[in-house]
């Protein structure tokens, strides 16, 4: 059984907290505002992670029925983020596990983000306008999905779920060190492809 | 000060630096083109990480999850319930309506539960208990509340007050007992 050693709390009640604490007198309207919360960062959390719509979908249903059936079993001394993020990331891998097409990302021979870019017919600078930030971080962002699933998954948590090293090492399982220097390998993949393709010029 | 390394800068980048180290740092950079020039590149890549382009998830999610989570009560459940109530409110209101003043059918009942036995005994005693109750305390209140206001009130509206009192309590029954279902469902 693994232990929370992050953000300890012990008497005030944050946001989150409060909402739970009404989901478990059976209040389905602090549930639905926990999901609306939350349903956005979780559902692009899973949709980079797995991508497939449908699949998606499904799994973030899956995450918050999960929430809802553990949510006694939650302890208020801890970060109800800490704590629904590694029942989401717990979701995916194991679906991910259980994919055979998955499996190949999982011992790192992503498809190549050349291949990716190309079948997905992505802007590219032509040579005659500088493209806008926003076309560049889409072009970013598209890279991020065909990275490596070790390295995708720290840089999700960190920039789209929003977490400390430290939070990201407790989810997944990894030590701060570890999580840190993925993200730091996840970034020099996606800066030397980025300055392949003449895009932060 | 040496010119940095690449895992140095994502370090001032990430804010992961002491004060002293991350002023060295950012001296440096002032100093030296090449790492300001790497600095900068880092910097555009890092803020459009922490800007992704979200996706709007589809509302079918939330609505999905609230049906499979709160389901509404169900068909058979809500005709059983419905059947209840109605007999116990019948049965009410004809014990208020015709027996409230001699209170025969508490009589009656008291015969049937010591000509019964088991289960079915126990539970006339119980039904008899609750309308000896019901009865012993509305004609408790008529009187004294009659002898207080010096008014008599007629049966008509202690009967009704019963009644009414009745429904409310029955209701209550029926909400707590489908509350508890649902739970229980789930």
């Amino acid at each position: 059984m693994k232990t929370f050693p992050v953000e300890k709390r012990k008497t005030i009640l944050d946001d989150d907290q409060v909402l739970i604490k009404k989901i478990r007198k059976g209040n389905k309207a602090a549930f639905e505002e926990l999901m609306r919360k939350y349903n956005r960062k979780i559902f692009n959390f899973i949709i980079r992670m797995v991508r497939n719509d449908e699949v998606a979908v499904e799994l973030t249903q899956d995450f918050f029925i999960k929430i809802y059936t553990v949510i006694d079993k939650y302890n208020f001394e801890y970060k109800f983020t800490t704590w629904a993020y590694r029942i989401c990331y717990n979701l995916v891998i194991d679906h991910i596990r259980k994919n055979q097409m998955q499996m190949e990302s999982l011992d790192g021979d992503a498809v190549s983000q050349k291949e990716i870019i190309s079948s997905e017919n992505y802007v590219k600078d032509d040579g005659f306008r500088i493209l806008s930030d926003e076309e560049v971080k889409n072009h970013l962002w598209k890279l991020v999905d065909g990275i490596p699933l070790k390295f995708k998954e720290v840089i999700l948590l960190r920039y789209i779920q929003e977490l400390k090293y430290e939070e990201i090492a407790d989810i997944s399982g990894l030590p701060v060190g570890t999580v840190k220097n993925r993200i730091f390998k996840a970034k020099e993949i996606l800066k030397q492809e980025i300055e392949k393709d003449g895009m932060l010029k | 000060m040496e010119c940095l390394n690449e895992e140095r800068i994502q370090d001032y980048l990430e804010g992961t630096l002491n004060a002293m180290e991350a002023r060295l740092i950012r001296d440096h950079l002032l100093a030296c083109p090449g790492c300001n020039a790497r600095h900068k590149t880092d910097l555009k890549i890092n803020r459009h990480l922490q800007h992704p382009p979200l996706l709007n998830p589809p509302d079918s999610i939330i609505a999905s999850v609230l049906r499979t989570l709160y389901p509404g009560t169900s068909f058979y459940f809500s005709i059983i319930a419905l059947i209840a109530a109605s007999f116990a409110f019948l049965v009410t209101w004809i014990y208020i309506y015709f027996d409230f003043s001699n209170s025969s059918l508490i009589q009656a009942l008291k015969l049937t539960s010591k000509s019964t036995s088991g289960w079915i005994a126990n539970l006339i005693k119980v039904v008899s208990s609750v309308f000896s109750m019901i009865y012993a305390s509305f004609k408790a209140i008529h009187s004294f509340v009659s002898y207080l206001l010096r008014i008599d009130f007629g049966p008509e509206i202690v009967r009704g007050v019963v009644l009414a009192l009745s429904m409310i309590f029955l209701y209550s029954l029926i909400h707590l007992f489908s509350r508890k279902f649902k739970e229980k469902r789930k």
